[in-house]
């Protein structure tokens, strides 16, 4: 029988908190993480909307100097990797376990290239520099004598992480698993987006521009941060009776095999990806009592996503409660899907269904049962989160509350 | 102790292999035609902006894909992970350098597409219409590790009726010239390999292997916590894992019948992973 996986603990930094619970309550509270920053300094305006984080927590015990010393993507990865350890109750057992590392790190070389450049380094140049990647480097700063990877399917990697992680758990492959996703804005990962024609363009308000599933979205605004969270198996968990946020309890993925950048305008590879993961999950439709829309406000992607949700929930999208956070949160790229994992387990802790904020006017081809503006209390037993990248990737995470 | 509940072994069967070595003229020449068969037509230009590692790791799918064992076989379901290593460092430099002479306005929107560590499973999953899960690993020194434990973790007929793990590196590790090429004499290299569950009944030459070092499990550590990446760059040394690549190329390039011995590598954290004629392994688990 299939070993059951659990979350049991967490590591965050976000635009909308560093802590759970300030995570929670600013995201129940429908608060809004966007702020107008000059990243670029020429060529697209005074300034541009993006949702920040303004200071990486030092881990407890951690020499600030020495932590600041990084690079900021590995401050970053070490910060929520650390945190997420330490919440979990590890940090003094990690040396006595198998704890493997699986991050979604989309474009990790090209962001450490360019924040080099930007600081005036040659190392693009000098590729006898490039002798440790960060998931090898937080692995080695942590004493983490497991498996660790990076992987990457855009904005769907800190979907893709997760179940790996959870597989490595169930197949026995190691005892704990640290899993999640990060990423960084940086002024030429802006630009790119920008000329791609993905990013909101409204220069009115900050906090307006990021408006998935309304009438007026016009692009996504980035967002940067993550999340990374313990996974364990269920004899582990329960031998040390360990707290638990929720059970990790299925994962799906397909790929759209269609186009590198636009998604599919047919829903069957993606909804297949939802009922993998619900069938992963021994749920149906019906269980369903919350889904994390991947709803980055782009106009195309909002409406494909609909009608995925329609074609894998059935009837039952009629009454299931679909919200996008990245209203709030803005899109952290490869670091979305942790950060919308993290949303769920809000949802399953506080009993409440976060909402899309900026939701005034529900785009009709979008037709679902949106929470609009403020949170709504609710019974939450099984949350489910899509993620969908770039080159056609889609991936699902169910959750489930614990007994 | 962890190592009492830990598995032992993974093995999955190897139902085909590919390899292309191309330089960056012949990768120009892949980027129109990048091979295999008719049954499989690429679009055209599809590869235009493509990644080097891209071009060249597509073109060694197509070339496993038209081995006798596979030449039948469906694909619409199949997974494919991509190891690639330093993915856009020639493309990264020229963006780079157009940032800083002509601002935000000169960045290709092609950059994170298509350079990044997803973009070569993504192209092959597109070009090929398989619907099965895909994205990148590694990125890094470690690449060929990373590829080699995750595609072996989801070799599993439950879950995919096959997986492409393709492996792609620059040897040596181009030094960019920052117009989006290089002067570095280099050769960009990869290996693909379609991989089956043992239980899919895939009788295929080959089989990959992962087992516990014996001697480690004795000492009831698996693992070395440092990588051997990380161990060469203490030492001062800059040699990383580039050879392995370079390595099973060649073995899978020698034949069935001349091989005499499994290619073998060890990975950072524990244990080796072996490739080796299914007929080799059985007589060495029966001794």
């Amino acid at each position: 029988m299939t070993q059951r996986v659990w979350i049991t603990g967490v590591g965050a930094a976000t635009p909308l908190g560093s802590d759970f619970a300030t995570f929670a309550e600013n995201l129940l509270g429908g608060k809004s993480g966007v702020v107008a920053r000059s990243l670029v300094p020429q060529g697209l305006g005074p300034h541009q909307f993006i949702a920040a984080v303004d200071e990486i927590p030092i881990p407890s015990g951690w020499d600030a100097a020495r932590f600041r010393h990084h690079n900021r993507l590995e401050q970053l990865v070490l910060s929520c990797t650390a945190r997420a350890l330490a919440d979990a109750g590890l940090d003094e057992e990690r040396g006595h376990l198998r704890i493997g590392l699986v991050l979604g790190l989309g474009a990790e070389y090209l962001r450490v290239w360019e924040l080099d450049t930007l600081a005036g380094g040659n190392r693009v140049y000098t590729p006898d520099r490039d002798v440790c990647s960060v998931v090898h480097f937080v692995q080695h700063e942590l004493g983490l004598s497991g498996p660790a990877v990076s992987v990457a399917a855009a904005c769907a990697s800190g979907g893709y992480a997760l179940g790996l992680a959870r597989r490595w758990i169930q197949l026995g492959w190691v005892d704990v698993c640290l899993a999640g996703g990060c990423d960084l804005i940086t002024p030429m990962s802006y630009a790119g987006f920008y000329n791609l024609r993905a990013l909101s363009r409204r220069d009115d308000s900050p906090s307006l521009a990021s408006r998935p599933f309304d009438q007026a979205r016009d692009g996504f605004v980035m967002g940067e941060g993550g999340s990374v969270f313990v996974l364990e198996g269920d004899a582990k968990a329960r031998r040390r009776n360990a707290s638990c946020y929720a059970e990790f309890a299925g994962f799906g993925a397909t790929s759209d095999a269609s186009h590198m950048v636009i998604p599919s305008s047919e829903p069957q590879s993606a909804s297949r990806a939802v009922r993998l993961a619900l069938d992963d999950a021994g749920a149906n439709p019906e269980d369903v009592d919350y889904v994390n829309a991947h709803a980055a406000g782009t106009p195309v992607g909002d409406r494909a996503e609909a009608r995925v949700l329609q074609l894998a929930l059935g009837d039952a999208v009629s009454r299931v409660p679909v919200s996008s956070t990245k209203s709030m949160t803005g899109h952290l790229l490869s670091g979305a899907a942790a950060v919308e994992a993290l949303a769920c387990l809000v949802a399953i802790e506080h009993q409440a269904v976060p909402p899309t904020i900026n939701l005034d006017d529900p785009d009709p081809e979008c037709d679902l049962q949106h929470v609009p503006h403020h949170a709504c209390p609710a019974p939450v037993r099984v949350a489910a989160s899509n993620s969908f990248g770039f080159g056609g990737s889609n991936t699902c995470l169910v959750f489930r509350k614990a007994a | 102790m962890s190592v009492r509940s830990f598995r032992a072994t993974f093995e999955c069967a190897v139902a085909a292999q590919g390899v292309t070595t191309a330089s960056r003229t012949a990768i120009s020449a892949l980027r129109e035609n990048p091979g295999g068969s008719d049954r499989r037509p690429i679009p055209p230009r599809f590869l235009r902006h493509s990644d080097e590692q891209t071009v060249v790791g597509l073109a060694a799918v197509l070339q496993a894909m038209d081995e006798e064992p596979l030449r039948d076989v469906c694909f619409d379901e199949w997974g494919v992970v991509a190891a690639p290593m330093f993915p856009g460092r020639l493309s990264g430099a020229l963006t780079f350098q157009k940032y800083e002479q002509g601002g935000p306005a000169a960045i290709s929107p092609h950059i994170i597409p298509q350079n990044s560590l997803h973009s070569v499973s993504s192209a092959i999953s597109i070009s090929l219409a398989m619907h099965g899960l895909n994205f990148g690993i590694g990125g890094g020194p470690e690449a060929l590790a990373e590829g080699l434990t995750v595609a072996m973790t989801l070799v599993d007929h439950r879950l995919l009726p096959g997986l492409w793990l393709v492996l792609t590196q620059w040897w040596p590790e181009p030094v960019p010239d920052g117009l989006g090429s290089t002067q570095t004499e280099t050769t960009c290299l990869a290996v693909a390999l379609g991989l089956r569950s043992v239980e899919s009944g895939q009788q295929a030459g080959l089989t990959l292997r992962w087992t516990a070092c014996p001697e480690a499990d004795a000492m009831g550590t698996l693992v070395r916590v440092v990588s051997q990446a990380e161990e060469r760059a203490v030492a001062g040394g800059t040699q990383r894992s580039a050879a392995p690549l370079a390595d099973l190329a060649s073995w899978l390039a020698e034949g069935a019948g001349r091989r005499s011995a499994p290619w073998s590598f060890g990975l950072p954290w524990g244990g080796r992973v072996e490739l080796a004629q299914a007929n080799y392994l059985m007589h060495a688990k029966a001794a």
